[in-house]
């Protein structure tokens, strides 16, 4: 019998040591479902952490920084920028090519990445939504305070939702619960701005809320005023109605009279180190160089100067990337004639307030380099580094082709690169200002347009014009003038019918569904209610 | 029970008690020449209750305790005999050489069994079969030396881990290896895998997990391969089981035994590039046809083979000392090891030092059996700045190939010369670049087993496993191209922490014509593995070595900082039946349910049955009448196993804070997701034929995985891209084993065998929703290219590049399809059709020839070193490049997509080991057992199309088959030693 006590013994033990309900405890991370209470709980003892919820939907917004993401599909597909191969540099299998040459399709890695960031900025702004309607479940008592903060969320809702109509024809998005539904292009451009519309009595104005870098009431106007003016686009229609221009006109006039923003004194100083005090910034990145990030603005430096030239202390040897096309450097030219090279006094063409420092200039970089002490510069083959508008050969360039692009300035304080300070604003005062124009140009207001066309044109030093021509030709030359490289071109094109039809350097007319970019292969997959866009 | 067996114990004792018997004989060998030294066993009830050795002649007595009944016969290398004694008192035995192998003991996981009793497909290897050489650990020695399992070295740096396959990839999901278990314990996976973060040049080789384990100390390894066999593993059998048992010591055979050897080893051959002066030849040709004189520039004078730079004769040392014996209740076995491996490239190298001990101890009269293994080990890798971390400045092996010939290795002040900020000078890369990790690992098992009764045991089996790995890389500011990061230190720890607890009783009992053997148990594993990591920039001074003292940065430059903790829980029962029936029909099942804290409530648990069917069909009288075929054996079986192979704790919504202190969701729950399962069907026939002179396995499998795990894309919007499902996709493995051995001559003097392996492979996938792509190229200028698919049919991991068609008369490549350069399908697979192992042994006299030949045949590689740096348009760079693309009708713009161009036929034929040792005939001296020196060399002789370093390699993170710089897999010239006291 001593035999079967040992063995119930043993077995006991076994059981004891073992038999776990294997659930192991969670050591670097929470459980999501205990924490909302304890959050909520402290939002009571201290209701200035609302703010720090906040962020989690701000930063989703870092995702346009990065050159790979949804950057590269609003400036590479169109006149402002051009990613030639030179020798094997920046092939990159033909990503590049594809988007200039518009013959993506939708297994497209960048325009996969572009559409998980916007899947990203979606969901976690409705994650901290869901979250505020669980504190105001668990204690009611937040319910008024919250309002505002709500109505905050809604605008970068708004924003990120916008995108997705914009750049791929669809939002998906999400109802109660956190489950996925489906807007058509049509039915979610209705919905974006039926939660600007009710959100903006809830926000706090510029005035009431002055805290640089938050979206405000006048931000929402502002979002509001560029999907009026692209309605017509997203509803398939040929040209904008009048109802819809008026609404354009009211929204951008409610951040024009509130006195809160006004042109920049100083056009590149908005887009500098230290620019937190940028009187157009409406919707930003903001960058601070205590925080390390790959996607820092020192990225939008990197990709397009040549591997010899170096910014300031941060020596990064850079990558020789981006540049502009030879037809967009000659949208600078005042007489129209490139062959005796680009003429202008615009301010916003090219400022050497960083020669001593740097070495090159800010805005367009063309012709012989230097560094800091004024020697030439010479490029890896040892010939002079002197950057030529022509590309010959968008598979073939050399080094030295291509006009480059510094519109951020190089933070010269900041201690490593990608620690940049300069802030990226997203929407900005100036663009209130030419959505008005083009506003007023499109409901037939030619006169009043070219007032506000050339009111922002004298503030930057150019010529005024004389006149607007039929098809607003001048408008579109000026957003590119003054928002070049800022992630606005592809739409604007859009609406003047020059994305598909239009032609620059190694662009011929591409099939107008290219207007709208693929559903990527894996997100189609993955949704059943989602159909691909036509064409594709 | 108790009482009957108690009872039966005292009559025979009072039989027995006054009979003072002696009992003598004689062994010999079947030439009838005595053999000395033999160990005959006296056995009792269930206990050995005397034993002695046979002397010179062969002659032995022994006196007969009471309760006496067997009497058993051992001797290595001759099939070991059992009688009863009943009343017989002479026993003039005649021993047979064992050639079979038939009768080994092999683990076969919670217990063992003889091979002839196995009934699912397993290989066994043992030290003769082992790879000799400069052996790292377990998996080299095992490449090539059974069927049915693959392994591929990832790259040829000491210590690097090799893939393992055990029949086919058996989940797509995640790179998942077998199961290892050693002495009884599983070991933890990735323990000691800790990768430098994000510096251009890092070494990013996987260390093996097996490493710390000192090849000297494996007796054995048992190789699990169908799910018959596996299943008692349950959850973690899925891709094969891999048992590997330390030595031991034996009763009556005191032993110090002291190993040595040293070796030299240096690279294969190197990739052809240019001379200087041939590059100087081709950059004036060049400056000729374009007129552009600036390609007369760039010419530093000198003259330097960059290959021979970075690249040196490899020595290594290996000291191994151990010490065992036994009594017939305790055992005792310590070992002792060092190693010192240079790497054949410069500033790379393995030291490690192990020591082990292994105990026995009989207690309570022999009921209580208590053992303990226990091993540690400090392992020091130096590493080379060599892998897929090189980023757009590419890595050592890399810059060696592609540098300038005409740079000199030191300016005139005997400085590294560095001419820009774009250049690495390859000497200053591998000096300049420290990197270096520290493994302390430590494995114990603690195991009782005890005699309840006769037939009856039950094993408590404790095991501890911790691994401990520092790593510091440190990136002088010196490396011109990095001067800008002000010097930069990486401190990476890993720990595992790894406990098993196991309680399993088996009972065996034989009734006429069956024998019946039942086991059951309970496990219960948990796995804990932490990390930190410090990041950090800026650093004033040389002098201290950054990682020695991180404080020294510059607090300006924010420092990355991390660190994680998980936990993993596993709880198991298992039973198993062996039924056997005449000796020849055998019949085994088993059941595991495995629990694992992975995956949510509803389905924690997973099932895992199996059933095999053995017969013997040459014990059939039928078959008697065919001489000629001395053993036939036939086997089916059928199993199912499970993999649980997700991130832990998907069961839950997981959150974390963001910057400012808001909650940040990590991870969504999901519940429902459930094991994926793999089952599969085995026929397997062992044969021998001529006495066993001829003898083998064939296996037939058929291998299915569902309810696949697979990391999905989630409907947008989604707060994380992806999660893990359970798909309807399928993944079916069929495949042809053939083992066959070969003894063409065995006489005293000289003899003679072969043994050849076959393995063949063929791999479906059915169900699969969205194909996977993967297969990322690195390498400036390749960012973003994939060229690998998972596809519906027979697409694993196959290559979709673009065809390339030839050049133009411009010397512009010309791609099928044209001006759009899609990629399109290709039927090629990184995967071999076939692999082919042959071995042959030679003894003459006291001399052994070993010579093992291994052949890849039907297998594809990308060669992404090529496509990065071997065009021809590198030339007018200022890089260096290969000559064959140099006088191709390439032109120097031609862009370097990746395309067919590059995708090379990967099969190769090896001369893999050739061992010659002699033994030195010492029977005359007392105090020496044996003494051996042999020399050995490897990776001698390679027959291959492909034009890299080795086509055994894959170094791509994200796909198979893919070569960028890999570390080259070195030839190496060793002669050693042993001596057994």
């Amino acid at each position: 019998m001593n035999t079967f006590k040992q063995i119930t013994y043993v077995s006991l033990f076994a059981a004891l040591i073992g038999c776990t309900d294997l659930e192991p405890e969670v050591f670097d991370r929470i459980d999501g479902d205990v924490v909302v209470l304890d959050a909520a709980n402290q939002l009571i003892q201290d209701t200035t952490l609302v703010q720090n919820y906040l962020s989690t939907s701000y930063n989703q917004l870092f995702q346009y920084l990065d050159e790979r993401e949804i950057f590269a599909l609003t400036e590479v597909t169109t006149d402002e920028m051009v990613v030639p191969t030179r020798g094997t540099d920046w092939s990159d299998n033909g990503l590049w090519i594809q988007l200039h040459e518009h013959s993506w399709n939708p297994d497209h890695e960048f325009i996969q990445s572009a559409w998980d960031g916007l899947s990203r900025g979606v969901a976690r702004t409705f994650e901290v939504k869901q979250l505020f309607a669980d504190f105001i479940r668990l204690k009611p008592e937040f319910a008024d305070f919250l309002v505002p903060y709500e109505a905050e969320l809604d605008v970068l809702l708004a924003y990120y939702s916008w995108q997705y109509i914009d750049l791929f024809g669809v939002l998906p998005s999400l109802k109660e619960q956190l489950s996925p539904v489906v807007y058509d292009r049509n039915a979610g451009t209705q919905w974006i701005i039926e939660l600007l519309e009710n959100a903006i009595p809830k926000l706090y104005s510029k005035v009431a809320l002055p805290e640089y870098g938050r979206v405000v009431r006048e931000s929402a106007h502002a979002l509001l005023a560029k999907v009026y003016l692209n309605k017509f686009i997203y509803e398939g229609q040929s040209a904008a109605s009048s109802d819809d221009m008026a609404k354009a006109i009211l929204n951008a006039d409610a951040v024009i009279n509130s006195g809160a923003y006004q042109l920049a004194g100083d056009y590149f100083s908005m887009f500098e180190a230290s620019n937190e005090n940028s009187p157009e910034s409406m919707i930003v990145i903001q960058n601070q160089d205590n925080l390390w990030n790959y996607a820092h603005t020192t990225t939008r430096n990197l990709m397009t100067l040549h591997y010899n030239q170096t910014a300031g202390q941060v020596n990064y040897a850079p990558w020789n990337g981006m540049c502009t096309t030879e037809d967009f450097f000659n949208t600078w030219d005042d007489d129209q004639n490139p062959s005796n090279g680009v003429n202008t006094v615009d301010g916003r063409f090219n400022n050497g307030r960083y020669n001593e420092l740097f070495g090159f200039d800010l805005g367009m970089l063309f012709d012989q380099q230097y560094d800091p002490n004024g020697t030439m510069l010479n490029d890896r083959n040892g010939n002079p580094l002197s950057f030529t508008a022509i590309i010959g050969n968008i598979r073939q360039a050399s080094e030295v082709e291509g006009v480059r692009v510094i519109k951020w300035a190089p933070d010269d304080n900041s201690p490593s690169p990608f620690q940049a300070d300069n802030d990226v604003a997203l929407l900005r005062y100036a663009d209130v200002v030419l959505v008005k124009a083009e506003a007023l140009w499109r409901m037939g207001n030619s006169g009043e347009a070219l007032v506000t066309l050339n009111n922002l044109r004298t503030q930057r030093g150019a010529t005024p014009y004389a006149s607007i021509s039929a098809e607003g030709q001048e408008i579109l030359r000026e957003r590119g003038l003054e928002l070049y490289w800022e992630g606005h071109r592809r739409t604007d094109l859009i609406r003047f019918d020059h994305f598909t039809k239009g032609t620059w350097f190694a662009k011929q007319v591409s099939p107008d569904y290219f207007s709208i970019f693929p559903i990527p292969t894996k997100a189609l997959a993955a949704n059943s209610i989602l159909t691909q866009n036509t064409g594709y | 029970m108790n009482k009957y067996i108690l009872t039966i114990g005292a009559i025979f004792f009072l039989l027995s008690a006054f009979a003072q018997d002696l009992l003598k004989g004689k062994v010999t060998d079947n030439t009838g020449f005595g053999l000395p030294g033999v160990t005959i066993i006296i056995e009792g009830d269930f206990t050995d209750l005397v034993g002695t050795t046979s002397d010179y002649d062969g002659n032995f007595s022994i006196e007969l305790p009471e309760g006496s009944q067997t009497i058993t016969f051992k001797f290595i290398g001759f099939s070991p005999l059992t009688f009863d004694i009943n009343d017989q008192r002479l026993f003039e035995v005649e021993m047979s050489e064992d050639i079979s192998e038939l009768d080994e003991v092999v683990v076969i996981g919670y217990g063992t069994v003889t091979k002839s009793d196995v009934t699912g497909a397993m290989s066994s290897l043992d030290p003769k079969d082992f790879n000799k050489g400069v052996m790292t650990n377990a998996n080299e020695m095992m490449q090539g030396k059974a069927s049915g399992i693959q392994i591929n070295r990832s790259s040829g740096a000491p210590g690097a881990s090799s893939n393992v396959r055990i029949r086919g990839i058996s989940s797509i999901s995640r790179s998942r290896g077998p199961l290892y278990v050693v002495d009884g314990v599983p070991i933890q996976g990735a323990v000691g895998a800790v990768t430098a973060s994000g510096i251009d040049g890092g070494g990013t080789d996987n260390l093996d997990p097996l490493n710390y384990i000192n090849p000297d100390d494996i007796i054995s390894i048992d190789i699990l391969k169908d799910a018959s066999a596996t299943a008692i593993y349950g959850s973690r059998g899925a891709a094969g089981v891999i048992i590997i048992t330390t030595k031991k010591g034996e009763e009556g055979q005191n032993n110090l035994s002291f190993s040595s050897y040293a070796s030299v080893s240096n690279i294969r051959s190197k990739i052809d590039v240019l001379t200087a002066e041939d590059w100087v030849k081709a950059r004036q040709l060049l400056s000729l046809e374009t007129g552009n004189l600036t390609f007369l520039d760039e010419n530093f004078g000198a003259s330097t083979d960059w290959q021979n730079e970075i690249f040196r004769s490899g020595v290594t040392q290996n000291y191994s000392v151990s010490a065992s014996g036994g009594t017939k209740s305790s055992n005792y076995l310590f070992s002792l090891s060092y190693m010192d491996q240079e790497g054949i490239v410069t500033n790379s190298g393995l030291n490690r030092v192990t020591g082990r001990l292994n105990l026995s101890q009989n207690l309570l009269n022999d009921i209580l059996v208590v053992e303990a293994n226990l091993t540690a080990a400090n392992i020091k890798n130096q590493w080379a700045p060599v892998g897929n971390g090189g980023g757009a400045g590419g890595d050592l092996i890399g810059n060696a190939l592609r540098a300038n010939p005409t740079m000199p290795v030191y300016d005139s002040n005997g400085d590294y010369f560095q001419p820009n900020t774009t250049t690495f000078n390859p000497v200053a890369m591998a000096q300049l670049i420290d990197d270096q990790s520290h493994t302390d690992s430590f494995l114990a098992n603690v195991a009782a087993t005890f005699k309840i009764a006769k037939g009856l045991t039950n094993k408590t089996n404790i095991g501890l496993e911790i691994s401990n790995t520092e790593r510091n890389t440190n990136t002088s500011q010196l490396l011109l191209p990095l001067e800008a990061q002000e010097g930069i230190a990486s401190i990476a720890n890993n720990r595992g922490y790894n406990y098993l607890f196991e309680n399993f009783t088996t009972y065996n009992f034989t009734k006429g014509v069956n024998d019946v053997t039942v086991m059951g148990g309970y496990a219960y594993q948990q796995q804990t593995s932490e990390f930190n990591t410090i990041f950090a920039r800026g650093f004033d001074s040389e002098q201290i070595l950054y990682t020695n003292n991180v404080g020294l940065s510059d607090p300006e430059i924010v420092r990355n900082i991390g660190s994680g903790k998980q936990q993993y829980e596993i709880q198991s029962f298992f039973g198993r039946l062996q039924y056997q029936l005449f000796n020849k029909y055998r019949l085994t099942a088993s059941l595991r349910a495995d629990g694992t804290s992975r995956f949510g409530q509803n389905n924690k648990y997973g099932f895992f049955p199996s059933a095999a069917f053995g017969w013997t069909l040459s014990d059939e009288s039928f078959l008697q009448g065919f001489d000629k075929l001395s053993f036939l054996n036939l086997r089916l079986g059928y199993g199912k196993t499970g993999n649980d192979n997700v991130p832990d704790y998907q069961y839950l919504n997981l959150a974390t804070f963001n910057n400012d202190g808001g909650i940040e969701r990590t991870q969504i729950a999901n519940p429902d997701l459930k094991w994926e399962t793999t089952t599969m069907t085995n026929l397997g026939i062992d044969f021998g034929f001529l006495s066993d002179r001829l003898n083998g396995t064939l296996e037939l499998f058929d291998k299915r995985t569902e309810d696949m795990l697979l990391f999905l894309e989630q409907p947008a919007p989604s707060i994380v891209p992806q999660k893990w499902v359970n798909t309807d996709a399928q993944l079916i493995n069929r495949g042809v084993e053939l083992n066959l051995t070969m003894f063409w001559l065995t006489s005293d003097k000289f003899s003679w065998s072969t043994t050849g392996v076959f393995t063949g492979i063929n791999t479906t996938i059915e169900n699969l929703s969205v194909p996977i792509v993967g297969g990322q190229l690195n390498g400036q200028g390749l960012v973003g290219t994939f060229i690998q698919i998972i596809d519906n049919g027979p697409n694993l991991w196959n290559f979709v590049l673009r065809e390339h068609q030839g050049f133009d008369d411009q010397g512009i490549s010309i791609f099928a399809g044209g001006e759009n350069e899609q990629q399109s399908f290709t039927d090629d697979s990184p995967y071999e059709n076939y692999i082919i192992g042959l071995t042959n042994n030679i003894t003459y006299r006291n001399f052994d020839l070993q010579f093992f030949i291994e052949s890849k045949l039907g297998r594809h590689i990308y060669n992404n070193t090529a496509n990065t740096y071997l065009n021809k348009g590198a030339i007018a760079q200022g890089f260096n490049t290969s000559p064959a693309d140099l006088v191709s009708a390439r032109s120097i713009n031609d862009i370097a997509l990746a395309s067919t161009y590059y995708l090379e036929d990967a099969s190769f034929v090896r001369l893999a080991n050739l061992t010659f040792g002699y033994n030195f005939p010492v029977t005359s001296i007392g105090w020496i057992q044996s003494a051996r020196m042999y020399f050995t060399g490897q990776n001698i002789f390679l027959l291959t199309n492909y034009t890299g370093y080795d086509p055994d390699v894959n170094s791509s993170a994200s796909g198979e088959g893919i070569d960028y710089t890999s570390y080259p897999n070195p030839r190496t010239w060793l002669f050693g030693f042993n001596i057994n006291f």
